[in-house]
């Protein structure tokens, strides 16, 4: 009887004792890559042409916008790389110029973009990358506390499009990756 | 043996819990502690005296989707390729990480003088139990982000996690009444040390093509954190001007011995025999539960936005050129979205559990069969113990998302009073190969038990979804008190 106890309490030392396991490489985890990629609109600014007609053409409507989201500190230091939609459309009967600049916390202009849009109906779709393989480095993002959009009427100051509420339409979306942990 | 030890605490951690499934415990009335699974078990020995901090010792983990051989196997292949694959795409929101410790830091019963039918118990008892569901919709947000699942709404009750540490005063009772019946009941007394729980969350962030500009945010949140004790523990290890081990062990311990939030629970529990050979018992353990009310630390987060960003709509705009339209949409967003914290007082409740088991005992009783130990034959013992018992258990545990039930069928071989070996194989959410073995060994008056579940899953610890072992030491007499 003693045999038997020693024997299944061996047994069963044993079978913990003998319990395995395949190797497992923790240091995987330092390869572990949290770097969400996050979108949202940006801006939207809208401007009826009768504003248009008020002044004499080629008067540049200059607006500086406030936009301290990119140089958020949450933001700035964990955004690696990311893009900016525009889709502008145009209503108006007249040709306009349109610049978006982005300016850092001294007014100075770090990245301009220009859109030359026809008379309406007219829309121009495009995307801005920075960082990553982009020559535009992030930093001009990081460093942007504000926005300013100018618009030229490059037309008469007369004219009325026969479309419905006819207006200049910017419409913006930041698509960004951030990292919060891993290398990019 | 180091890689061995480092994967079974990191099984522990990275599974956090299973809840408390004791199957090979419960009716396994050779072992003391069976008793704090169902308070009516009928024991037949006169008194028994756990050996202080190893009279159970009690370590389970599980995971119901992952284990730690799928993301941290050496294969090669790359570490968020496979957490991609079994996590983010391979979890439901369902799925759960558990971790369960029980340790007895006292425990001894006797039996009454007077009444030989009456058995008495009490102890104390540690237990840390914690259960987090997989934040599914949370974990592909802050993963992936939201760039690729415009209209998808991601759910803030995802967000579902308890868990708490506390120490159990506990005293017990069980009344053999006539020789079908014996009822059970134990008063507990629940000193915790800390407790978070975050269980009724609501709310959704969704990303939709927009009205007037590209993109709509939503984000609608109705969610809390409540917290017992956490803050007085980061204080701790936030401040390096002491040694953190003894200021924390100083702490559980004032915590732990009623200087913390207090709780009353109650186990219940009965046995039937409606013939000798066949038993049918059930329980109640932990029906109880625990006021919160020193260093309650509550977080929420609560409101609905709405936004497609800055907006300027012209000339309207050009009238007040100093308009920050930036600081509109912040201050529109924190007027609408509160994020606060208190320190109300909160109760939680214990995890219920509920037992049932029938079993049928055949083969030479044991009082017939010969033993080389050395005991007394008491007339009060409970229903004679067969050579053979075959039976089923059902468990089910109460979890934040519902019940969280295991269906287990054993086999009990007895061997004397002295060696007693106990088989099962289990169902539950974990796993459909649970076989278990436990065994009990008595020298002397000494008694040694370890009950080990999931033996399949020893083969390689790392891919086991479910873990649990058991062991303890007790001095049990079976003469006069």
């Amino acid at each position: 009887m003693k045999k038997g106890i020693a024997f299944c309490f061996c047994a069963v030392m044993l079978l913990i004792h003998g319990a395995c396991s395949e190797k497992q490489d923790f240091g995987q985890w330092d390869d572990f890559e949290v770097v969400p990629t996050l979108e949202a609109s940006l801006v939207y600014v809208e401007a009826i042409e009768a504003m248009f007609n008020v002044a004499q053409p080629n008067v540049v409507y200059t607006m500086d916008i406030n936009f301290d989201a990119f140089n958020a500190e949450f933001f700035e230091e964990r955004v690696v790389s990311g893009e900016i939609t525009y889709q502008l459309e145009n209503t108006t009967s007249k040709p306009l110029a349109l610049e978006i600049d982005f300016l850092d916390d001294n007014g100075a202009v770090l990245f301009s973009e220009d859109f030359t849009l026809s008379p309406g109906p007219d829309s121009e779709d495009r995307t801005t990358l920075f960082g990553g393989e982009s020559p535009n480095n992030i930093a001009i993002i990081t460093s942007t506390s504000a926005l300013r959009a100018s618009v030229t009427n490059l037309g008469d100051a007369s004219s009325t499009s026969s479309l419905p509420d006819p207006k200049l339409v910017i419409r913006t979306s930041g698509q960004f990756m951030l990292q919060f942990k891993g290398s990019q | 043996m180091l890689r061995f030890v480092l994967t079974g605490l990191f099984t522990m951690v990275f599974c956090w819990v299973q809840g408390q499934q004791r199957q090979l415990l419960y009716g396994f009335s050779e072992i003391p502690q069976s008793l704090l699974l169902n308070p009516a078990e009928q024991l037949d020995y006169s008194w028994y005296a756990g050996v202080p901090m190893l009279s159970s010792v009690v370590v389970q983990g599980a995971s119901s989707g992952v284990s730690v051989h799928d993301i941290f196997a050496d294969d090669g292949a790359d570490i968020n390729d496979k957490i991609r694959e079994h996590m983010l795409q391979g979890m439901s929101a369902k799925d759960d990480f558990s971790a369960t410790t029980h340790i007895e830091i006292l425990h001894g019963g006797f039996r009454a003088s007077h009444d030989p039918s009456l058995f008495f118990s009490f102890g104390l008892y540690n237990e840390l139990d914690a259960i987090s569901y997989w934040m599914k919709d949370l974990a592909i947000l802050g993963i992936e982000g939201n760039a690729n699942y415009l209209r998808k709404a991601f759910n803030m009750g995802d967000l579902n996690t308890r868990g708490e540490m506390l120490n159990v005063f506990h005293i017990g009772a069980s009344k053999k009444l006539n020789s079908k019946w014996s009822v059970g009941g134990r008063a507990k007394l629940y000193s915790s040390i800390f407790n978070f729980k975050s269980t009724q969350n609501e709310g959704t962030f969704t990303t939709d093509p927009g009205e007037d500009n590209l993109l709509r945010s939503t984000l609608e949140a109705d969610m809390e954190l409540q917290s017992s004790g956490l803050k007085e523990i980061y204080d701790i290890l936030d401040d390096d001007s002491q040694s953190n081990s003894k200021a924390l062990a100083k702490l559980g311990l004032k915590r732990g011995l009623l200087g913390g939030d207090l709780g009353v629970g109650l186990d219940l529990g009965f046995t039937y025999n409606p013939t000798a050979q066949t038993r049918w018992s059930a329980s109640l353990v932990d029906l109880g539960f625990v006021y919160h009310f020193t260093n309650t630390q509550n977080y929420t987060f609560t409101g609905e936005v709405v936004t497609e960003g800055v907006e300027v709509i012209l000339p309207g705009a050009l009238l007040d050129p100093d308009d920050d339209y930036w600081q509109d949409l912040i201050d529109y967003v924190e007027d609408n979205i509160d994020y606060g914290d208190n320190s109300q007082n909160y109760i939680a409740m214990r995890p219920l559990k509920v037992y049932t088991s029938l079993s049928h005992s055949w083969g030479e009783p044991k009082e017939k069969q010969d033993c080389d130990c050395d005991y007394r034959t008491m007339a009060h013992r409970g229903a004679p113990q067969y050579a053979n018992t075959v039976g089923g258990l059902a468990y089910t545990i109460i979890r934040p998302r519902g019940l969280q039930p295991a269906l287990a069928g054993f086999y009990q071989r007895r061997f004397g009073r002295a060696l007693s070996l106990k088989a099962s194989y289990t169902v539950d959410r974990y796993t459909w190969s649970n076989l278990g073995l436990g065994m009990n060994l008595r020298v002397g008056p000494v008694n040694f038990y370890v009950l080990a579940d999931n033996l399949l899953g020893y083969q390689n610890l790392a891919a086991s979804q479910y873990t649990s072992l058991q062991i303890g030491l007790n001095v049990i007499s079976w003469g006069n008190n």
